[in-house]
């Protein structure tokens, strides 16, 4: 739509036909991650259950945790959760009526979704990098 | 702005979702609750992951770790039951399902706070 378009006026949102603005996909990524986080907070309690349930329960989803999939739902949910972190400190500050300048608003969307994966990437790394190998097999 | 509403709609004093302040107050409180403790919870969590089983015991059984957990459990589960029911609201147009939706929401929530709650109170305690 948005090629071979010269008009300058802005376009009307019209049904399907609408342009991508960082704001609105950090929008939908706000409920997105606050999905995803949900669901993350009630395998939180399922994992504390087996933990409680003493270590041979958790030398069941312990291969599970400490695995490259393990580390790959660490990297995913640690960088929803710092998205959503972050983007939620931004919807306290709209609560109290800033921050709605377009352009502003557009950077720090982008900044937002940035920060949250070079940190989700940071963490990570610390994660599996320094991880005593032992843990892997034995101790547990 | 043109004013649409009505008067009968003004004298009651409700738009749409009939309801919502308490939700929308108490969304805004525990946000405050789990940003003020995502930090330590982060810290935490990775601490305690490098030390296997006995690091997440030690981490349960500290009481900072203690207190962290329950609150992170309990401020999230609480903010998420309410987001979710938001979503349910939003995408669910029939009174009868969307209803449904949100009582299974809630029972769902409640059941894996207490699980996550009672872990926490029982590696605490018996520690």
């Amino acid at each position: 739509m948005a090629k071979g378009w010269t008009d300058k006026r802005p376009m009307s949102p019209h049904i399907s036909i609408w342009k991508w603005h960082p704001t609105m996909l950090s929008s939908i990524l706000h409920r997105a991650t606050g999905i995803v986080l949900y669901f993350g907070l009630l395998k939180l309690a399922v994992v504390l259950a087996f933990l409680a349930a003493g270590p041979q329960w958790f030398a069941k989803i312990a291969p599970l945790v400490y695995s490259p999939l393990g580390a790959f739902v660490f990297f995913f949910v640690v960088g929803v959760l710092i998205y959503h972190f972050l983007n939620g400190i931004r919807h306290l500050v709209w609560d109290i009526g800033a921050g709605f300048d377009p352009k502003f608003a557009n950077m720090i969307s982008l900044v937002t979704i940035l920060v949250s994966v070079i940190a989700a990437i940071a963490l990570t790394w610390y994660m599996v990098g320094d991880m005593p190998k032992p843990i892997l097999g034995a101790g547990l | 702005m043109s004013d649409f509403r009505t008067d009968l709609g003004k004298v009651r004093g409700s738009g749409a979702a009939k309801g919502g302040v308490h939700e929308f107050i108490t969304h805004r409180v525990s946000a405050v609750v789990l940003a003020l403790l995502l930090p330590f919870f982060l810290y935490g969590l990775i601490n305690a992951l490098h030390g296997g089983y006995d690091g997440l015991i030690a981490w349960v059984t500290s009481p900072v770790g203690a207190f962290v957990l329950l609150g992170f459990i309990t401020a999230g589960i609480y903010h998420g039951r309410l987001g979710i029911n938001e979503v349910i609201s939003d995408y669910v147009p029939r009174v009868g399902s969307r209803t449904l939706f949100m009582l299974l929401n809630t029972l769902a929530a409640f059941s894996f706070w207490l699980v996550g709650v009672l872990a926490i109170l029982k590696i605490w305690l018996l520690a």
